[in-house]
């Protein structure tokens, strides 16, 4: 387990009643106010007088909410009530629906304040759902996803975390896993008595298949990675061939300064695109060239960490000048297995030529914008095959990590198994294994694999 | 009546343990028995030992204990369980000649200096300002003492089954004893009743044995005991398997209602690992045999324990359906198979040291925590007496870790998760089993026994010796490097393992499956013969990168183990806490917050929870990594 720092909320301001926007900030329709406590109710009322003596929960009221002194009107609400047990944070809460103004949000969030309410802090609702046993870590965690989520597929995939898919797909992989240890624990304290034990072969393959189920999760990673973080595209390729008149082409708008000297761009300049549901972002890099210059050195080592970084690799060349010489010094630092060759300028000249012919080429020209509806499709379609397996559950490098050293554990644990090892070696890497996912969940381990072997043997002395 | 230091309630094999640990720490002890007859009597089947149980039996030697050495001394079969499978769970278990096995603790006992025995019943303790300081005996006198352990055992209100007929007793041929647990109930204990139940005896001489498959015990004998000679003293006798069949089961079957398991007349819960052969045939309804072993209980007897066959049916049919399975034809019993129930104190209102949490100075031992068998109660009892004494002596308690002992083990168990049926000791409840093998019990335990003053200078002595001797041989094994010369490769030819091809550290090459440590006397290398010294430091070289794995994830385990909480600590301040686990924790007490996570129904946010409470408004660094971004802004949108 690795550890961080996290903020330990004192005692006492644990107790207290907290409330916070929930929507966005800034001006839409409506927005949302959030209220979570033991004095919830208490603090809601003195300002929303119109609520009834008997509240029921998961009921809206409509009214209008006034200040403490009740001397005006703040605004017109819909106030929905949590009874206590049945809110997300367990607690005794209000969503309070008001018109979306920041400064009407500000004087009803004051007026909560002066009632007795805390500002909250950030992911303390969340903070307050796992404290109370609402949710566990994985669901915990996706509801941060959520909100982070910059795109539909991220909302989506944080969504099925949340709603337990993942949770899901461990607990099966565990009850497997605890059957298996249900069968070796048995051999070692039964052995004496005629009980029925899976063959090492049989337990072996189904080992197997647990592994294979391991491999299958922790493989959506590198999807799942991209589907949270968005997909990202490095525009690289020698200065002055049109890197970022490219950018600038693609995202409709001066995002790069696109000058004729060459060199201009040292530092990032990024551009967000849409595909499928993701974000893509548009990376511009340095210029690659042998130089002297030392603040341009700099950019082009950035250019060289950036390529290794980025998902896909536009190596853009110039269709008039070809590939030079130079060029051909950066070769060998170009990751060709993620990268596809953009032949810029092909209007000047048409009869262009590339010496890379097994890389897929996409002709461009970013003045006339020729080939760069062709060059968006291609890109759509290769940001749709990466994720294109919708069952990706795992985006989360802690849930990552603890898959892989399940997996580790039980890929030691095979060999033993296959060779009629003996059981409590095995054991011990099925409970490291275990004690993974138990992580990965936030449980911890307890006597399920004896409860397990209780239920499947007939013992008896 | 003088006064005592300790008085010990019970002569089963948790008093016994209770009352010679209390003396061997100097204090004046007194026993009190119902039957100084049945001292050390085996209530049960005919054996110490087992999976786990026989690792206790070892732990309680190296603690100064009895049972190891009257085991060794009464054997009359020995046999190492999964002696192919790896070195954390072979276990050892001996069948003992019952009588002789009573014999020796009774001469044990009376031959204990500082040590009186009382044939009498306690029927009261004495209770002064929530201390308890002694006990009234049936006669109605007053025995007063600094403090009292409690191992009645299944006798506490018990009521023997056999059929629908019930009677008040907690053995065959005993009474039962009345008046203590009623007394703790009425002081707040939660009291609850516990079953299980025992097979019929056999007449030797109604058993056609030629119709059974004879079983017979391991060559080589490997006592319990530092102290046991190496050889045998009794002779060594066969068991007998046999096997019921579709009509037993059918005979069974159709009496269950004269099963008062099955009548609902019997409330308390059996053990799962023990059922009874109504529960067999009931839960696993397509297995068409149960195996049997006729298991003779001692050499001058003629009774024959019936293994795997406990049952509470009548008499009746008891005989009908025994006369079923082969060679039992014509069988007669000495006396029938019967269940038992009897009263249990809910172990977790103990301490580790296994005094109760609401009476000071009054211990619990045995199966009245809840425990089944001879071993479990035996390691109790010798906690229980220890720590009685030690604290009488205000010196360092004896508590002993997961990571140390089964018996730390067992304690940890009872006193954290408490129990709802009777608690066997099993390998599968250690999670650091491969540190607690049966070869490394002296290295485990000799120096916390001899700091504790359970063990003798001279005893300690000896193990040291052995220690040093197996140290000395490890040290041989890692420096001693072979190279891949002509003469070294015919040598490892000789062995019948692969070459080397590199310098190799002896070491290195007993890793090998094939290699075995006297091989290794080829390459001139001072061998220590003994095998108590050899055998031991294979295992450990053997399986050296599991035992560290497996040291290392102690290691891990001991951050929330040594993280110590307040006894005094009041879990309803802790926010974030649910009912049931503010009632659990406030009821337990945990020590740690390692043992805290242990109880059944605490979350792992309420470790968090804690944690949170104890560091209060500092900002820390702990372990449990989780989603919860530092504060940023005080109105940031939160969800």
């Amino acid at each position: 387990m690795r550890s961080m720092t996290v903020p330990m909320r004192p005692l006492e301001t644990d107790k207290d009643t907290i409330c916070a926007l929930a929507t966005a900030h800034g001006i839409g329709a409506i927005s949302v106010v959030r209220i979570s406590g033991a004095q919830a109710v208490e603090i809601v009322r003195k300002t929303a007088t119109f609520l009834p003596e008997k509240l029921e929960s998961h009921k809206i009221y409509y009214g209008f909410m006034r200040t403490m002194t009740g001397d005006k009107a703040v605004d017109e609400v819909l106030v929905s009530y949590f009874e206590k047990g049945r809110s997300f944070t367990g607690e005794p809460s209000f969503e309070i629906s008001c018109h979306g103004s920041e400064i009407l949000v500000d004087e009803i969030l004051r007026e909560l304040v002066k009632s007795g309410a805390r500002p909250a802090e950030r992911g303390e609702f969340t903070y307050r759902a796992f404290m109370g046993g609402r949710i566990d870590l994985v669901q915990a965690e996706s509801v941060l996803a959520l909100i982070e989520s910059r795109s539909t597929r991220a909302a989506q995939l944080a969504l099925r975390q949340l709603q337990g898919d993942f949770s899901k797909r461990l607990n099966e992989l565990l009850k497997q896993l605890t059957g298996i240890l249900a069968h070796l624990e048995a051999n070692i304290d039964f052995a004496s008595e005629d009980i029925e034990i899976e063959s090492s072969r049989a337990l072996a393959s189904r080992l197997e298949h647990v592994l294979n189920g391991v491999k299958e999760l922790s493989s959506g990673y590198q999807r799942g990675k991209i589907i949270r973080n968005g997909y990202q595209v490095a525009l690289v390729g020698r200065p002055n061939v049109g890197k970022s008149s490219l950018l600038n082409a693609l995202a409709g708008e001066e995002r790069a300064i696109v000058t004729p000297v060459a060199g201009t761009t040292r530092d990032f300049v990024e551009a967000q695109l849409s595909e499928n549901g993701l974000r893509v972002t548009m990376v511009d890099t340095a210029g690659l060239r042998v130089t002297d210059d030392p603040v341009e050195k700099i950019g082009v080592e950035r250019t060289l960490q950036k390529i290794k970084d980025v998902d896909l690799v536009f190596y853009v060349m110039d269709a008039v000048e070809g590939v030079t010489p130079e060029e051909r010094e950066f070769a060998s630092v170009i990751p060709w297995d993620k990268t596809a060759l953009v032949v810029n300028k092909v209007d000047l000249n048409s009869k262009w030529k590339t010496e890379f012919d097994s890389l897929a080429t996409l002709p461009v020209s970013a003045t006339t914008g020729s080939g760069l509806k062709e060059l968006r499709g291609w890109l759509k379609a290769r940001v749709g095959n990466e994720v294109a397996e919708d069952s990706t559950l795992v985006s989360n490098a802690r849930h990552f990590q603890g898959l892989e050293v399940l997996a580790a554990s039980l890929e030691k644990a095979l060999p033993i198994l296959r060779d009629d090892g003996s059981p409590d070696l095995i054991a011990l890497e099925l409970q490291s294994g275990l004690r993974a996912i138990y992580e990965i969940l936030g449980l911890t381990f307890d006597d399920q694999v004896m409860d397990q072997v209780f239920n499947e043997f007939c013992l008896g002395k | 009546m003088d006064r005592f230091d300790v008085i010990v309630v019970g002569a089963g094999h948790a008093g016994i343990e209770a009352a010679l640990a209390s003396v061997r720490l100097g204090q004046k002890t007194l026993m009190i028995t119902t039957n100084v007859d049945r001292i050390g009597y085996m209530s049960c089947n005919p054996s110490i030992g087992g999976l786990g149980k026989g690792h206790m039996v070892r732990e309680i030697d190296i603690l100064g204990g009895a049972m190891a050495g009257a085991a060794d001394a009464t054997c009359i079969q020995f046999k190492r369980l999964n002696a192919r499978k790896g070195p954390a769970v072979r276990g050892s278990r001996s069948q003992c000649d019952k009588d002789l096995y009573c014999e020796y603790m009774k001469l044990k006992l009376q031959g204990t200096e500082g040590l009186t025995i009382l044939q009498s019943e306690a029927k009261s303790l004495i209770l002064e300002g929530g201390r308890c300081v002694g006990v009234v005996s049936e006669e109605g006198i007053s025995i007063f003492s600094k403090a009292v352990v409690i191992t009645t055992g299944t006798f506490m209100n018990a009521v023997m089954h056999i059929g629908l007929k019930q009677q008040s007793g907690g053995r065959i041929g005993d009474k039962a004893t009345k008046g203590i647990s009623d007394q703790l109930k009425d002081h707040g204990f939660s009291v609850t009743r516990l079953k299980t139940g025992t097979p019929a005896r056999l007449d030797r001489d109604s058993i056609d044995f030629s119709k059974t498959t004879p079983q017979w015990g391991d060559e080589k004998f490997m006592p319990f005991s530092f102290r046991s000679p190496k050889t045998l003293a009794l002779l060594q006798i066969a068991c007998f398997l046999s096997y019921t069949n579709e009509r037993t089961h059918e005979i069974i079957r159709n009496n269950l209602n004269q099963s008062p398991m099955f009548m609902g007349v019997i409330e308390g819960i059996g053990p799962r690992y023990c059922p009874s052969i109504e529960d067999k045939i009931t839960r696993f309804a397509d297995k068409e045999q149960h195996q049997t072993f006729l298991e003779p209980e001692g050499l001058s007897t003629n009774s024959i324990y019936l293994q795997g066959i406990s049952t509470s049916l009548p008499e009746d049919v008891q005989y009908e359906f025994l006369r079923t399975i082969p060679g039992l034809e014509n069988v007669k019993m000495l006396k029938p198979g019967y269940a038992v129930e009897y009263d249990f104190i809910e172990p977790t209102q103990i301490f580790h040291t296994l005094e109760t949490k609401s009476i000071a100075g009054l211990y619990l031992a045995g199966q009245i925590n809840g425990t089944s068998g001879y071993e479990e109660a035996a390691a109790q009892g010798l906690l229980a007496g220890s720590n009685a004494a030690l604290k009488i002596l205000e010196r360092e308690e004896l508590i002993l870790g997961r990571d140390q002992a089964y018996m730390g083990v067992m304690i940890d168990d009872l006193v954290s998760k408490g129990t709802k049926e009777p608690y066997r000791m099993m390998t599968s409840r250690a999670e650091f089993r491969l540190v607690l093998r049966e070869d490394n019990t002296i290295e485990r335990l000799a120096e916390v026994g001899f700091n504790h003053g359970l063990l003798s200078n001279e005893d300690f002595d000896q193990l040291s010796g052995l220690m040093s001797r197996r140290k000395r041989l490890l040290e041989t094994f890692e420096s001693k490097t072979i190279v891949p010369n002509a003469v070294t490769l015919q040598k490892l030819a000789d062995m019948g393992t692969s070459v080397i091809t590199k310098p190799t550290k002896l070491s290195e090459l007993l890793r090998r499956e094939e290699v075995s440590s006297s091989d290794l006397k080829v390459f001139d290398i001072e061998l220590d013969g003994d095998e108590d010294v050899y055998s031991a430091v294979e295992i450990q070289i053997k399986y050296s990168g599991y035992i560290k794995r497996q040291s290392e994830m102690v290691d891990q385990a001991k951050r929330l183990e040594t993280m110590t909480l307040p006894v005094n600590l009041k879990y309803e301040n802790v926010r974030g806490l649910s009912r049931e686990e503010v009632e659990k924790l406030n009821r337990i007490r945990p020590r740690s917050l390692g043992q805290a996570q242990r109880i059944s129904g605490v979350n792992p946010s309420a470790i968090h929870a804690i944690l949170v409470f104890l560091k209060g408004r500092s900002s820390m660094e702990f372990g449990i990594e989780h989603a919860f971004p530092a504060p940023e802004k005080s109105t940031a949108p939160s969800a």
